[in-house]
């Protein structure tokens, strides 16, 4: 366990102290899912539950793609591995819609068991459909190898009908913009000039989220806590400094909430994105999508 | 046995004289030999002390210097050497090759007389070609025709009375020398000397150097003397018999044979006079070892007639009451080692009087000398220089029973540090068992000076990953090999990354590596075993002076000192600390520098106190400890949604070990220790892992030997732990698959939460016994071993055999079983399971070990380690008690490893030391008996390490290391899939360990200067590891979702300079 944490702490080091050309996280540089939010995050069996997804990609793309969505009850206790294979899939999928709606089983949860997990898998598959079956069909039934397919899930908790349900999403309050609040989502920047400008962050965005976005929750030792919500960056041009800021329950604003943003540069396309999204500790997803337009 | 004769014999034992020469060799042209201008200018005379290698034909076949007054002497001989000619030297009248002792002198004047050699010395030619001589002369003998016999008698009987008186004449002509020859015992002992000239009967002993210096010689302390053969007496027969005799390790002859013998009718009572005789055992290394010698018995007539008994008696009497009479201490002296001052064991001192008598003795373990019974003069104190230390000459007045004290400062020869530097023992126990002895291998390329990293380089060792200090021994898992301390304990070996050890290496008296089929003295450990022996310190009776040293590396600074208090006890305190937190800052980016609350510190203390109460009883008290530190600080999250905060790690822990040695008697010997550990470990990673975990272990030996008789040895003892410890811990409630490497992302994770205190007793006993069956000797073994954390009482039967062929080979094998308990988190109430069984394995070895010279040997080994029971993660529901929880753990884990190992060595010559070390194994695990084997995460194909030292002169010493490994296995990474709740992508794995990092190569250099003072010594060293840059794969590194990916690179061109001031 001991050097398990020490390359662990090694491994996060040693790309800090060179430098690393690998995409980041922060950049939009293909078909991507970028989120999936679901309106109930703990359910109830027998409930209707609504999913939808944002993906993301850059702004010239121009490729097919489709989209499927599956439910996964996983057969044993082994969690979210046994929805990578066939035994946990059930229903048929839902192709090439925004949203994924669903009725909990009724049956889901074994006699005695107070909860389970569920699993929507939504999966991207970047080519015309028969080439999507093809390979599906080639890599042994689920096209895990295969570099065409973006694979993405997220968890619903079914609980007891007995049990109260207690979902509470984040809400995205405001967005500041270099200390002032946006009121729309379409805002105009000036252009960078060159590459050599890249470090001069004259755009400073900082996000906040509803004060009644934070849950109480017990920490593993058992003591009471408040969730923190971590924000989650994206752009498709430009650059966007932290892929995460998070915000505690009890704080205000502050500068370390600030999140440094690069215009994209003249010669770029004149309208790209920055993708905002919010998630807590029980599921709750929110997001806001800034369109912006280069001043030239 | 008289005193003197003892004496006498010691003398001649422990010197190389008596080459039989039918001719001397002489110089036959001085060649001429240039003044060197420098020292003519200065007008300086001087000498220059050299030996040569003649060849059979009086040529010069090689040649080197002892010493001389100045280097530009030197320079001159060496222009002049191959003028010089020689007249062969003659053995039974062959030519022969030997070896010359000679002198130049360089005298302004020319008066010089450079035509004498100083002594004539064997070599291995010289045995050589004796042997080929003695054996073609005795076939010469066997198909010698009979009449010839009869022919010589004619011959005699026929010869010219003129050619009698010419023998008479040559007698009288004969050079100096060789009437010194004749008589080298009488004058070996002075005030007595003609006395034991007329004695009956004269002996003289050769100890032959045996392949390995001994470190003692036997010495005769009982001497029988044979009964002459009346016959033979009648006649006035006189005669030479030369033995070989078998000494074992008590000292005791056990089996004399006639190697040639001037007269058959003398051998019988040679050989059963020799039976009787008595030795002082040889040593090596301090250990009693069986060696065999060659002696020479001589049967002498006293005056060419027949002596009776009474004349015997009465001769016997006067010379004791002589000796006994003149008894008194002339010169006592003691030889201590330039810096360092530690006194010279071994060290041939030579004694050179007016009248060019010479005697000669040996410096004991404390490096002190004694002559005694000297007459008036002046005497020369001759050291001749050798291969640990250089020469030395002084001249002392010397009054008839007065003593001189005298104190010689003798400077070694310090780039010599690598001899015997890893030792197989002829009188082993284990089937693999390596001993390093410390002050040997202090030199090593990329180990900093430190002992205890060059256990990283024997065989059977897999390199542990990047900066990992973990210790791999064939095959098995980190956990799985255990590291001890006087037989103690130790949580860890090496400080944070592996860059250096927990223990000072000063403080080191050797390393014992066990890679397998160990003794049922250790256990509790799957894999190998490496027990460090701490060194035992020197009181004021063994060394008068302190010792100490300050050594300043990059890296970290080290002190240590060691002071004897009086004659019975010692102290030694040493310390040391990093300064990579103070260094790291300079070259860290400042972002970097932000979030670093702690860098990477370490430090460890020892302190080490020993009093004899007795020779038989001796206590040790050893305090030691180390802590380790590292604590980063991140303001926003890294790499994970959760990931941000705390990283940190912090290992410290107090280690206090008491030993007792007690000789009961000559037979039995008990080593009682006890042990007090206090460990406390840390490790944080952000809210996803917190482990908190303080423990006090109390551990208790005893080691107790019962040598039944010289066939058979008992060992019997106990190794108990009783510990109470508490953890709090919060780990992600699915752990990472160790056999695969799976990690994955922690934030896909929930979180589980212990706080637990426990207390445990693992108590074990062992017996062992050794028997010797002629060359084969035997080791069964039996331990028992119980752990009261999930309650389990195993056995664990071991049995290894060794058979010595001949004293250049021998066969080794063994098998045996091997318990370990579980780790602590696998038997944790909540998380673990109480029930699980302990592991174990079955180990097999075979090997040979095969010496080709004095310098070269060779271990060949094959091993198989067949492990069962292997606790391994399980997600099945149990039944316990009537209620339902997840099993967690299991014991349905097997692992198996397999290979060869070959470890070829050249020991320390004059200039080489170097070994080749390579291992070639299979490491393979599964979880389920159903399941396919899998690679290991440790299998490493090829383990190939290349170590090679030189010397070259003046100070100056250069090595290198070379190192090549298999990549170690690891699970490919096929595709990602995006986690919604964390917002983080998770790998999908592809086929368990089926890829492989990239090959391991590194070559790494080292060059020492030692600059040596009388009271103290300097040191410098550079060493660079990675010399070629080469950027070798240690992991690797993916982006956010893992669809690309670049190599985690080790360690680049790293030069480190070190500097080290001793006293």
């Amino acid at each position: 366990m001991k050097y398990f944490i020490i390359l662990t702490i090694l491994f996060i080091l040693l790309p800090s102290c060179g430098e690393d050309t690998k995409s980041k996280a922060n950049k939009v540089n293909k078909l991507e899912v970028l989120a999936i939010k679901v309106d109930k995050p703990q359910a109830h069996p027998g409930d209707v539950i609504i999913a939808n997804s944002l993906v993301g990609h850059p702004e010239d793309y121009s490729n097919e793609f489709h989209t499927i969505w599956f439910l996964c009850n996983p057969s044993d206790n082994s969690g979210f591995k046994s929805c990578m294979s066939e035994d946990g899939i059930i229903g048929l999928p839902t192709i090439d819609n925004n949203e994924f709606h669903f009725t909990v089983p009724a049956d889901v949860l074994s006699q005695g068991a107070k909860n389970k997990k569920l699993y929507i898998l939504f999966t991207i598959c970047e080519a015309d459909m028969q080439k999507c079956q093809d390979t599906m069909m080639n890599e042994a039934g689920n096209g895990l190898e295969s570099d065409l397919f973006r694979f993405s899930y997220k968890t619903v908790e079914i609980v007891q009908d007995s049990m109260p349900i207690m979902n509470h999403n984040p809400k995205i309050k405001s967005i500041y913009l270099n200390g002032e609040e946006l009121t729309s989502s379409d805002i105009s920047l000036k252009a960078r000039e060159n590459d050599k400008e890249n470090n001069k962050n004259d755009n400073i965005f900082k996000a906040e989220v509803t004060s009644d976005s934070f849950d109480e929750i017990k920490t593993p030792k058992g003591e009471k806590d408040f969730e923190s919500i971590v924000l989650v960056w994206k752009s498709t041009l430009g650059d966007i400094k932290y892929y995460y800021t998070d915000q505690k329950h009890d704080e205000k604003l502050s500068d370390l909430d600030e999140n440094p943003f690069n215009t994209a540069l003249k010669s770029e396309v004149d309208t790209y994105h920055i993708y905002i999204i919010a998630i807590d500790n029980r599921g709750g997803v929110d997001w806001k999508v800034l369109n912006i337009t280069n001043e030239k | 046995m008289s005193r003197i004769i003892k004496f006498l014999i010691l003398l001649s034992s422990l010197s190389l004289f008596g080459l039989e020469l039918s001719k001397q060799p002489e110089i036959t042209k001085v060649g001429k030999v240039l003044y060197p201008k420098t020292m003519k200018s200065s007008k300086k005379e001087g000498k220059v002390k050299l030996f040569i290698n003649l060849t059979s034909k009086g040529k010069i076949k090689s040649y080197g210097f002892y010493k001389s007054t100045d280097k530009s002497f030197e320079s001159s001989i060496k222009k002049g050497i191959y003028k010089f000619k020689f007249s062969s030297a003659e053995y039974k009248d062959i030519p022969i090759s030997v070896k010359l002792i000679y002198t130049y002198n360089f005298k302004l004047d020319n008066s010089a007389d450079n035509t004498k050699i100083d002594k004539v010395k064997s070599n291995k030619w010289y045995k050589k070609e004796k042997k080929a001589i003695d054996k073609r002369s005795k076939d010469e003998a066997l198909t010698r025709p009979k009449d010839q016999d009869k022919r010589s008698k004619d011959e005699a009987l026929t010869r010219p009375k003129d050619e009698d008186k010419r023998s008479k004449d040559e007698a009288l002509t004969r050079p100096k020398d060789e009437d010194k020859r004749s008589k080298d015992i009488s004058t070996a002992v002075s005030p007595t000397k003609k006395e034991i000239a007329k004695k009956e009967i004269v002996k003289k002993e050769i100890v032959k150097k045996e392949a390995l210096v001994l470190t003692k010689n036997p010495i005769l302390k009982r001497f029988v003397e044979a009964k002459y053969p009346e016959e033979l007496r009648k006649q006035e027969v006189e005669g030479i018999v030369t033995l070989f005799i078998d000494v074992d390790e008590n000292g005791n002859v056990k089996n004399v044979g006639v190697i040639k013998s001037d007269n058959e009718n003398f051998n019988k009572a040679a050989v059963e006079a020799v039976k009787k005789f008595e030795f002082t055992p040889a040593e090596y290394k301090d250990k009693k070892v069986p060696v065999r010698i060659t002696y020479q018995y001589n049967f002498v007539i006293k005056d060419k007639k027949e002596a009776t008994k009474e004349e015997i008696k009465k001769a016997k009497e006067e010379k004791t009451a002589i000796i006994e009479k003149a008894d008194y201490e002339s010169i006592r002296g003691v030889i201590l080692g330039y810096g360092n001052r530690e006194p010279l064991s071994y060290v041939t001192v030579r004694l050179i009087s007016e009248t060019d008598d010479e005697f000669e003795t040996v410096t004991d373990e404390n490096g002190k000398f004694l002559f005694k019974n000297l007459e008036n003069g002046d005497y020369k104190i001759i050291i001749d220089p050798k291969d640990k230390y250089l020469g030395y000459e002084t001249k002392e007045n010397i009054k008839k029973g007065k003593l001189v004290n005298i104190k010689i400062s003798l400077p070694q020869d310090l780039l010599n540090p690598y001899e015997l530097t890893v030792i197989k023992k002829k009188a082993k126990k284990e089937v693999t068992k390596e001993t390093i002895s410390v002050e040997e291998i202090m030199k090593i390329p990329g180990t900093n000076g430190d002992a205890l990293k060059v256990v990283q380089n024997l065989p059977g060792v897999s390199r542990a990953g990047g900066l990992s200090g973990a210790l791999i021994i064939r095959g098995n898992n980190g956990l799985d090999s255990r590291v001890f301390i006087d037989g103690h304990f130790v949580p860890m070996l090496y400080h944070f990354g592996g860059l250096t050890s927990v223990f000072n290496s000063e403080l080191i008296q050797d390393v014992s590596y066990y890679p397998g089929n160990y003794s049922a003295k250790y256990g509790r450990a799957l894999g190998g075993i490496v027990d460090v022996t701490t060194k035992k310190l020197k009181t004021k009776k063994d060394r008068k002076n302190i010792h100490g040293y300050l050594d300043v590396d990059l890296i970290d600074t080290s002190a240590m000192i060691d002071i004897p208090i009086d004659d019975k006890s010692a102290v030694a305190v040493a310390f040391r600390r990093s300064y990579i937190d103070t260094i790291l800052p300079l070259i860290l980016p400042d972002s970097m520098n932000d979030v670093a609350r702690a860098l990477p510190v370490y430090y460890d203390w020892q302190l080490k106190y020993d009093y004899n109460f007795s020779k038989k009883s001796q206590l040790s008290f050893t305090h030691f400890g180390s802590s380790d530190n590292f604590e980063l600080f991140f303001d926003k999250p890294v790499g994970d949604p959760g990931l941000s905060g705390e990283f940190s790690m912090s290992t410290f822990f107090i280690d206090n070990i008491i030993a007792w040695d007690y000789k009961i008697n000559k037979k039995m010997k008990s080593k009682f220790s006890m042990g007090l550990q206090y460990l406390s470990q840390k490790f944080k990673i952000s809210d996803f892992i917190d482990i908190n975990g303080l423990s006090y272990i109390t551990t208790m030996r005893e080691d107790f030997i019962y040598k039944i008789n010289k066939d058979f040895t008992l060992n019997l003892g106990m190794d108990n732990w009783l510990a109470w410890a508490t953890y709090e811990f919060t780990v992600p409630d699915s752990m990472p698959n160790h056999n695969t490497g799976e990690t994955g992302s922690l934030s896909d994770y929930g979180r589980i939460y212990d706080k637990n205190s426990m207390f445990y007793f693992l108590p074990a006993v062992y017996t062992e016994l050794i028997s010797e069956f002629g060359q084969l000797r035997l080791i069964t073994g039996l331990r028992s071993d119980y752990s009261s954390e999930n309650n389990r009482l195993t056995l664990d039967p071991r049995i290894s055999a060794i058979y010595t062929l001949n004293n250049k080979l021998l066969f080794k094998g063994g098998i045996g079983q091997f318990h370990q308990p579980p780790q602590d988190y696998q038997t944790d109430r909540k998380f673990g399971n109480l029930d699980l069984k302990n592991q174990y394995s079955i180990q097999y070895t075979l090997g040979t070990e095969y010496r080709f010279t004095d310098f070269i040997n060779m271990s060949f080994e094959l091993f198989y380690n067949d492990q069962r029971d292997l606790a391994v993660t399980s997600t099945k529901k149990v039944i316990i008690d009537g209620e339902i929880v997840n099993e967690n753990f299991n014991n349905d884990g097997r692992g198996r490893a397999y290979g060869a190992e070959i470890f070829l060595r050249h020991n320390m010559s004059s200039k080489f030391f170097g070994w080749i070390s390579y291992t070639i194994m299979k490491a393979e695990r599964k979880d389920h008996d159903w399941d396919d084997w899998t690679l290991f995460r440790y299998d490493q194909t090829h383990i190939l390490t290349m170590i090679a030292s030189y010397k070259i002169s003046n100070g100056w010493q250069i090595g290198t290391r070379l190192r090549y490994v298999t990549g170690s296995p690891k699970t490919p990474i096929v595709n990602s899939i995006y986690n919604a709740d964390s917002t983080t992508y998770s790998p999908i794995y592809g086929e368990p360990n089926s890829v492989r990092n990239d090959a391991f190569f590194q070559l790494d250099l080292r060059v020492d200067k030692i600059w040596q003072f009388e009271t103290w010594m300097l040191s410098f060293y550079l060493d660079i590891q990675n010399v070629t840059n080469y950027a070798n794969q240690e992991g690797v590194s993916y982006n956010y979702d893992y669809s690309e990916s670049s190599k985690v690179e080790g360690i680049p061109f790293f030069p480190s300079i070190g500097i080290k001031g001793e006293f």
